[in-house]
């Protein structure tokens, strides 16, 4: 499988992502979750592709975005759909990287805070 | 055992001992062969290399093993004040009943973005000189994303979460410590390598 579609979240998102809910406050992993990344998510399914995630050159990713985005994301769709269609792409940090795709793996639950 | 003493006893047993046998080669109850064996002379020099290659080369990498491993415990120690800071920051919140606004909230992710890159440089210096090693930095760093997600992955992302209240300081203490016992017990593996 080719990548054919990517996300650069510092550009099409934020540099400074937020919480997990809406509610919570601006550029949540709820917000980024559902007007970006579901639906290019949704497409790459369905037309059998890769969707890059460009995480790089932001200044850091709160726990509870990861998990409110990519977590919930895995939640859903399933953490085997998820890692075979999503690559995150992560040249600033190795840890960044780990951090998102072992919540991928291993979502926690949606627990309201 | 015996302190300065004991140096002065070895120097007249030293002395002694070199009398002595001056001694029985003055008297000639010892005769010296005069004529050199080629080979005799380079099986002594051989000797004397190895004598002087084998120590200096153990010692060699002695050190050197040492340099990394005290690089690698600094490293390491340098991770545990980066996350420290976050620590501190929020006690400081609790105590001083200060009202954290975004941009406090923007420092505490970013110093938490500086010790993730921290961890980063750690791992490739696990690769480079210890790469059978990595469950001790796969420890590491599990145990600082633990302390990461406790953070900032609950209630103090909340906007309206402006004020640290006695639980999240209480549980701030206990996780950071947690944190802190995981990396001093791999510090000290580190050193036992």
């Amino acid at each position: 499988m080719k990548i054919e579609n990517k996300i650069v979240i510092l550009t099409d998102f934020t540099d400074s992502p937020g919480a997990r809910y809406r509610e919570d406050g601006d550029f949540s992993g709820q917000e980024f979750l559902e007007d970006i990344l579901l639906d290019k998510f949704n497409d790459a399914v369905a037309g059998n592709y890769i969707l890059l995630v460009d995480v790089d050159s932001v200044w850091g990713y709160p726990s509870s975005f990861i998990s409110g985005s990519f977590g919930k994301l895995s939640i859903e769709k399933g953490a085997e759909l998820v890692l075979k269609h999503l690559e995150i792409k992560s040249d600033n940090s190795k840890t960044r990287y780990q951090e998102i795709i072992s919540e991928i793996k291993h979502p926690r639950s949606d627990v309201r805070v | 055992m015996f302190g300065y003493r004991g140096n002065y006893i070895l120097a007249v047993v030293c002395l002694a001992t070199g009398a002595f046998f001056g001694s029985i080669g003055m008297f000639g109850s010892i005769k010296v062969n005069a004529e050199i064996n080629i080979l005799d002379a380079l099986s002594l020099c051989a000797t004397l290399l190895i004598a002087f290659l084998i120590p200096t080369t153990v010692k060699k990498i002695l050190d050197d093993n040492r340099s990394v491993k005290i690089l690698l415990v600094e490293e390491t120690q340098d991770l545990l004040s980066l996350s420290k800071a976050v620590y501190a920051k929020i006690n400081n919140f609790y105590t001083s009943e200060k009202q954290m606004t975004g941009a406090d909230k923007d420092a505490v992710i970013e110093a938490f973005y500086t010790a993730e890159l921290k961890m980063d440089s750690i791992r490739e210096q696990f690769d480079v000189s210890y790469p059978d090693k990595t469950l001790i930095h796969e420890d590491i760093t599990i145990a600082l994303l633990k302390y990461k997600s406790f953070v900032t992955g609950g209630i103090f992302m909340n906007s309206k979460y402006i004020e640290i209240d006695h639980n999240f300081f209480m549980e701030n203490k206990s996780e950071f410590s947690e944190f802190e016992k995981h990396v001093m017990t791999k510090v000290h593996k580190i050193h036992k390598f």
